[in-house]
């Protein structure tokens, strides 16, 4: 009898639950984080997901669909962890989405952001970061977006789509931030996001009641990091040309001129690149190979008769032109900030081991921005679209 | 001798053993420490320390077939007396001890670290232990069976971990292949090979339970290639899938490797079903070790059981894990430049000398079997 009441009562203690255990109801779901350097303290903003607002069953709509929470500290985990003096519950860093760094913040180093990320247990390594431009982290994460109810939500399925879609963008995620970051031939590049119009509305819920919202996020160039420092952009064609040589491009338009303020549209429909280096009397040379298979879209020029073979040959070439000026004008730009983005020193490092050894540690500063780059571009226009030559006068 | 005398394992249940011991917290720790030193090339480290394996795996099935069902002590004890073969005996379930500390820790810190960061310690090794305890009194029996049972289930999470990882591999994480030279490769392989394969010299412990009297080569070789291939595979899929750096960072890439299954973004997020890989896997190997110490003391003792010594081991166990690893720099530290040449010394050396008495030493003629003390005392002489 004792026996079985000792049994009973031992089984109690099992019953108490796991120990760590926190609740759905316990918790700040984080799906956006800005981190910004002011005054000798990070500041840290958790855009977090108030579920009554987005949830089906009861809308209240009085609220915005999620909240900023901010804290302050020399570390960023202290700053994290004041903002519990603000917040009702902890926050929770599992479904974190997209990770806003701010401009001056990225300019200091973003090492440490990486580290803590990469250390901490509650976050995975699939978010995307990205470089809030001229502007605070915070600007960002505090706007009504139309059709997504969470910013921070539509913001990464933006910069997904975007970069599937449209060249000059490119998402990167934890893990590949710290490849390259720990990597001594290839530096770090992230978008960019602007705000623009007027952030003040973008706060209140007036920007999401107008057809175009006074207020709207917008991803723009793409940031070069000299190691864990922001040193520079790249505008929009050098952007488009960083992911075409780094392979990240995959669809994309472009527009030739073909008469007065009139542009053909071609629409890239695949793109493949392959960096090659060898090394020429003792010195680094890259070659650059682009294969890209493309279709006309639009055809805003009469003169330009697609039924000849001549004329695609043509527009081949002319395509070609504006690939090659977008990568070229890339390279010089990444070569003026001495910041190797595309990853030419890391493959070296995987061609040319015992080189790369002898010139690792002045690659950045010596040997990367003297480098000589060959291009070898290919272009396919392979369709039409659905017409040949309109017969629209 | 303990009351499971007349146990009896099959020969399929005791290769089952071994796989799963193989794998054990090899599993969690080999892309880490074989990265650290050879970097991209730790595939190359793993592939030799596997090769080295199998050659080991070879001798320990040498001296499992001299033993011919008889324990390792009653094997040790009947060449060298009671003295010094007790010795002997005494150091091999020192090094088992030791390694039981280290497997426990292994948990923990895993526990603490990714799962259940505000749990203590006592509380997981509790429970661990807890069920350790119970398995062995449950028999080896039970647990060999058991063993069989969730086989099926290790391997079916493991072809899920590999298959689904399969879109994320990127080829060129492998170059350059040899670029630091042959020595960092070795100076990997040296501690895989250590953790991975040296340990499982507690397979003699088994020895006397498996059933039939033919060779036990191919089992506990079958054991080591399947153990070694699965290590292989992992160690392969973080260098393809993570890539060195974060091999070398992150303290449980297979966890992140877990983590980077995504399939078409209904299908994630599913590591913590994947850590039952290798809770299975370390369970078992730290179940091995236990009955390694608890029937060894049980036998150099004499005992007439050794269920007794469970739950006092058992809180050994307890306080050594955490006194011994006070925090995770100090464990790894011992992992990966201290622990491998213990592990050389105890679990090689050790058994090479076994081999040498069994081959060199004729067995005295006696009635085998019968109760030690009315064996003579004196050593041997050859």
């Amino acid at each position: 009898m004792l026996y079985k009441f000792a049994v009973s009562m031992l089984c109690l203690l099992l019953l108490t639950g796991c120990w760590s255990r926190r609740e759905l109801n316990e918790l700040l779901i984080v799906l956006g984080m800005g981190i910004d350097w002011e005054d000798g303290h990070y500041l840290v903003s958790y855009q977090v997901v108030n579920p009554s607002e987005i949830s089906n069953q009861q809308k209240r709509g009085d609220r915005p669909p999620s909240t900023l929470f901010q804290g302050r500290g020399r570390t960023l985990f202290e700053a994290a962890r004041s903002v519990t003096t603000e917040a009702p519950r902890k926050v929770y860093l599992g479904h974190l989405q997209i990770y806003v760094i701010g401009e001056e913040a990225a300019r200091r180093g973003i090492n440490e952001l990486i580290d803590v990320s990469a250390r901490d247990n509650e976050t995975r390594m699939d978010f995307n970061i990205i470089i809030a431009k001229g502007t605070k982290a915070e600007n960002v994460l505090k706007l009504y977006t139309p059709v997504e109810k969470l910013p921070s939500y539509s913001m990464q399925q933006s910069l997904q789509t975007s970069e599937k879609n449209w060249a000059p963008t490119i998402a990167v995620t934890l893990d590949e931030a710290l490849t390259n970051l720990s990597s001594q031939g290839s530096e770090l590049a992230l978008t960019g996001i602007r705000v623009i119009g007027s952030p003040e509305i973008g706060e209140t819920k007036q920007n999401v009641e107008k057809f175009l919202p006074p207020s709207r996020f917008r991803y723009s160039g793409i940031a070069a990091f000299k190691g864990d420092k922001l040193i520079g952009w790249l505008n929009e064609r050098e952007s488009r040309g960083y992911t075409d040589i780094t392979n990240n491009l995959d669809s994309t338009t472009i527009a030739i001129p073909c008469g007065e303020q009139r542009y053909l549209g071609v629409e890239v429909t695949s793109s493949n690149s392959k960096i090659k280096t060898k090394v020429v009397n003792g010195k680094p040379e890259v070659e650059v190979a682009i294969r890209t298979e493309a279709n006309i879209v639009e055809r805003s020029c009469t003169d330009v008769d697609l039924s000849k073979p001549e004329t695609i040959k043509e527009l081949e070439a002319k395509t070609k032109q504006s690939v090659q000026t977008n990568v070229e004008d890339a390279v010089s730009r990444a070569k003026e900030m001495k910041s190797d983005i595309f990853g030419f020193g890391t493959q070296m490092e995987k061609d040319h081991p015992a080189f790369w050894n002898q010139v690792k540690d002045k690659w950045r500063d010596e040997y990367f921005p003297k480098i000589k780059v060959n291009y070898k571009i290919q272009i396919f226009i392979r369709d039409t679209g659905t017409t040949m030559n309109s017969t629209i006068k | 001798m303990s009351i499971y005398k007349n146990s009896k394992i099959s020969v399929r249940q005791f290769c089952i053993l071994i796989m799963i011991g193989t794998v054990g917290d090899s599993i969690l720790v080999m892309p880490t420490i074989t990265a650290v030193s050879s970097k991209q090339d730790a595939w190359l480290s793993m592939l030799l320390a596997f090769i080295g394996g199998l050659i080991t795996g070879g001798l320990f099935a040498a001296i499992a077939n001299k033993l011919q069902r008889v324990s390792l002590y009653e094997a040790i004890r009947q060449r060298l007396g009671v003295w010094f073969g007790g010795f002997f005996f005494l150091l091999f379930l020192f090094a088992s001890f030791m390694c039981c500390l280290t497997l426990l820790s292994e948990m923990i810190q895993f526990m603490t670290t990714q799962l259940m960061p505000e749990t203590p310690v006592t509380a997981i090794i509790i429970f661990f232990a807890a069920v350790i305890i119970i398995a062995y009194r449950y028999g080896i029996e039970s647990y060999a069976r058991m063993g069989e049972l969730l086989f099926p289930v290790f391997m079916g999470l493991f072809v899920m971990l590999v298959v689904f990882l399969l879109p994320q591999v990127d080829w060129p994480n492998v170059q350059p292949i040899m670029a630091k030279g042959f020595f960092s490769i070795i100076s990997g392989a040296y501690p895989a090979y250590c953790t991975g394969f040296v340990e499982m010299a507690v397979l003699l412990m088994l020895v006397p339970y498996v059933t039939g009297k033919g060779k036990l080569t191919k089992p506990i070789l079958t054991g080591f290639t399947v153990g070694g291939m699965v290590l292989f595979l992992v160690v392969l899929l973080s260098v393809l899938v993570l890539g060195p750096s974060l091999m070398e960072t992150k303290y449980y890439p297979t966890f992140v490797l877990a983590q980077k299954i995504m399939i078409g973004h209904f299908f994630e997020r599913i590591e913590a079903v994947m850590a039952f890989l290798w809770v299975i896997t370390v369970f078992y190997k730290t179940l091995l070790h236990f009955f390694t110490i608890t029937t060894g003391l049980a036998q150099v003792f004499q005992l007439k059981e050794s269920k007794m010594l469970t739950i006092p081991l058992g809180m050994i166990l307890l306080v050594g894990t955490v006194v011994g690893t006070p925090n995770i720099v100090v464990y790894n530290v011992i992992l990966i430049e201290y622990y491998p040449w213990f592990d050389i010394t105890f679990f090689l050396a050790l058994p090479i000398v076994f081999l040498i008495l069994l081959l060199a030493i004729k067995k005295k003629q006696q009635k085998t079997q019968q109760p030690p003390q009315q064996q003579p005392q004196q050593p041997q002489q050859n």
